[in-house]
């Protein structure tokens, strides 16, 4: 555990991962206040121009006690989440001044590990959009570390941010058709979602009723099942480095019709990583989803919408003015959704999941894009909004399947590249073998921003 | 209900979600039925595999 070379060069480099610093606290090396100290410090130092945290609190993450599987790690939660005592205003003038009274239970769970939390961080308003940037909400937006011109994907905008930059180790975003993986892949981090109901969503702030996902953000794919397993009590790390030999990986190329082809830099990337994956002994095909990516993102999208438009109704009804032009427009299509429209894409959501199971007696893991674009240009339409309704991140959402995005290299003028892993239900196990190993064999994670 | 205020943007936004929903598959047998959007969201943690969404 102590003689990790990677490990000892991510604690060189002034970015550790959580695997370096724990193995360095275990050695000795490297205590756990000078950890928190440095993250504070970057904090201080970045988030003038990031905006990545909405609410520190750094007495707190000192307050935290010192056992446990993740002490020493800090980490930092979605602004939509409540934490007892610090504020929950999801970016929205609809609940200023709100203080939380109590943890969300994820963040009770989080706490039990002795990771110290050390606050609040950035997000769209109310966790949703539509993808455009209007500079209309209580804080500014915020900016993605590897060009502070462009987006940092949404809706958990500072999650990414946070660990890309070692501001936290880990963050916790919530993920309704994308708001983990997209941050993960615009920032060069690794998010990722598990079966529904693993991780509890509870003492969230809803923005649908049935895609509603946490999931943790972090530099690495072994980091996340070092979170997840000090979390449930799984065993994510050590299944993950059984390595990729013998999956069988299901590669999905095409979005469907009425979705552009992936930007080039992408899928070149795509295919270079396709190239390790095949000489980590991976067995390879070309597939096709039971319905195209782009019929599920139709379907998301009436489901999305008429869901917030439910949840959110009242303030809509009272105080529209309230809010930012996203959330409100988005609620306002949601309003126009019939029920018959909204039954038909809960029809073709049951039709899609019955035939993925199907799908896995062939396949243990699928891999595609997440987005089919590079972070864009903050504000600026239409590719900032293409940025986030172009994407085959939906399959997984109606489905509830576990997935996981990684960085895959970086594009000539230095953003991130990314794909998406898609797995089945409860085998998450074999998500993070495909993720792990191609980590391992490729050293992209040595990167970091400016 | 729509604010009268917002009645235009609405009308206009609901062009959009439904051109969006035409086209959705429609030719499902009369008995297939719609996934169940009262997915749970439970407040401990479950295993894995033990919820189904959908």
């Amino acid at each position: 555990m102590t003689t990790n070379p990677m490990h000892a060069s991510c604690m060189q480099s002034g970015f550790p991962t959580i695997a370096s610093a724990l193995a360095g606290m275990a050695e000795g090396t490297v205590k756990a206040a000078d950890i928190l100290e440095a993250c504070l410090a970057r904090i201080a130092a970045l988030n003038g121009t990031l905006h990545a945290v909405h609410y520190l609190d750094a007495a707190g993450a000192r307050a935290t006690r010192t056992t446990g599987p993740l002490a020493g790690i800090p980490w930092g939660i979605k602004d939509n989440f409540d934490v007892a005592g610090l504020p929950c205003i999801a970016n929205s003038r609809l609940r200023a001044g709100r203080i939380a009274a109590t943890d969300a239970p994820l963040v009770t769970m989080l706490r039990q590990t002795g990771a110290p939390l050390l606050g609040k961080l950035a997000t769209w308003e109310y966790g949703t959009g539509t993808g455009a940037e209007h500079f209309d909400l209580p804080n500014p937006p915020a900016r993605n570390p590897w060009d502070t011109a462009r987006f940092t994907g949404g809706s958990s905008t500072g999650a990414g941010v946070a660990v890309a930059t070692g501001m936290t180790l880990f963050a916790i975003g919530s993920d309704t058709t994308g708001s983990v993986r997209l941050p993960a892949a615009a920032t060069g981090c690794c998010g990722v979602l598990m079966t529904p109901g693993v991780l509890p969503m509870a003492g969230g702030l809803p923005n649908t009723y049935s895609m509603d996902r946490p999931g943790p953000i972090t530099w690495t794919a072994e980091d996340a099942a070092i979170v997840l397993d000090a979390t449930l009590g799984s065993h994510l790390r050590a299944a993950g480095g059984a390595g990729a030999k013998g999956l069988r990986v299901a590669v999905v190329r095409d979005p469907g019709a009425g979705l552009p082809a992936a930007n080039a830099e992408l899928a070149a990337a795509f295919e270079a990583g396709l190239g390790v994956l095949s000489r980590l002994g991976a067995r390879i095909t070309d597939a096709q989803l039971p319905w195209p990516a782009s019929t599920c993102l139709d379907a998301a999208r009436v489901i999305g919408a008429a869901e917030s438009a439910s949840i959110h109704e009242e303030e809509l009804t009272k105080t529209p003015e309230l809010m930012g032009a996203a959330l409100r427009d988005k609620l306002l299509a949601g309003m126009g959704v019939s029920a018959v429209d909204y039954l038909a894409a809960q029809r073709l959501r049951r039709a899609f999941t019955d035939a993925m199971e199907r799908f896995w007696d062939a396949h243990d893991v699928v891999l595609c894009f997440g987005t089919l674009h590079l972070p864009p240009r903050l504000g600026v339409e239409p590719e900032s909004s293409n940025y986030t309704m172009e994407t085959m991140l939906t399959p997984a959402s109606l489905a509830g399947l576990p997935a996981l995005v990684q960085c895959t290299g970086f594009s000539e003028g230095g953003l991130p590249l990314h794909w998406q892993i898609m797995t089945r239900q409860g085998q998450e196990a074999t998500m993070f073998r495909l993720a792990m190993a191609f980590e391992a064999a490729t050293d992209w994670r040595s990167r970091r921003p400016a | 209900m729509i604010p009268p205020n917002y009645a235009v943007r609405a009308a206009e936004l609901a062009g959009g979600i439904t051109a969006i929903a035409a086209r959705l598959p429609r030719d499902w047998p009369k008995e297939h039925p719609p996934a169940n959007p009262a997915c749970e969201v439970s407040t401990v943690s479950a295993k894995p595999g033990e919820q189904k969404n959908g």
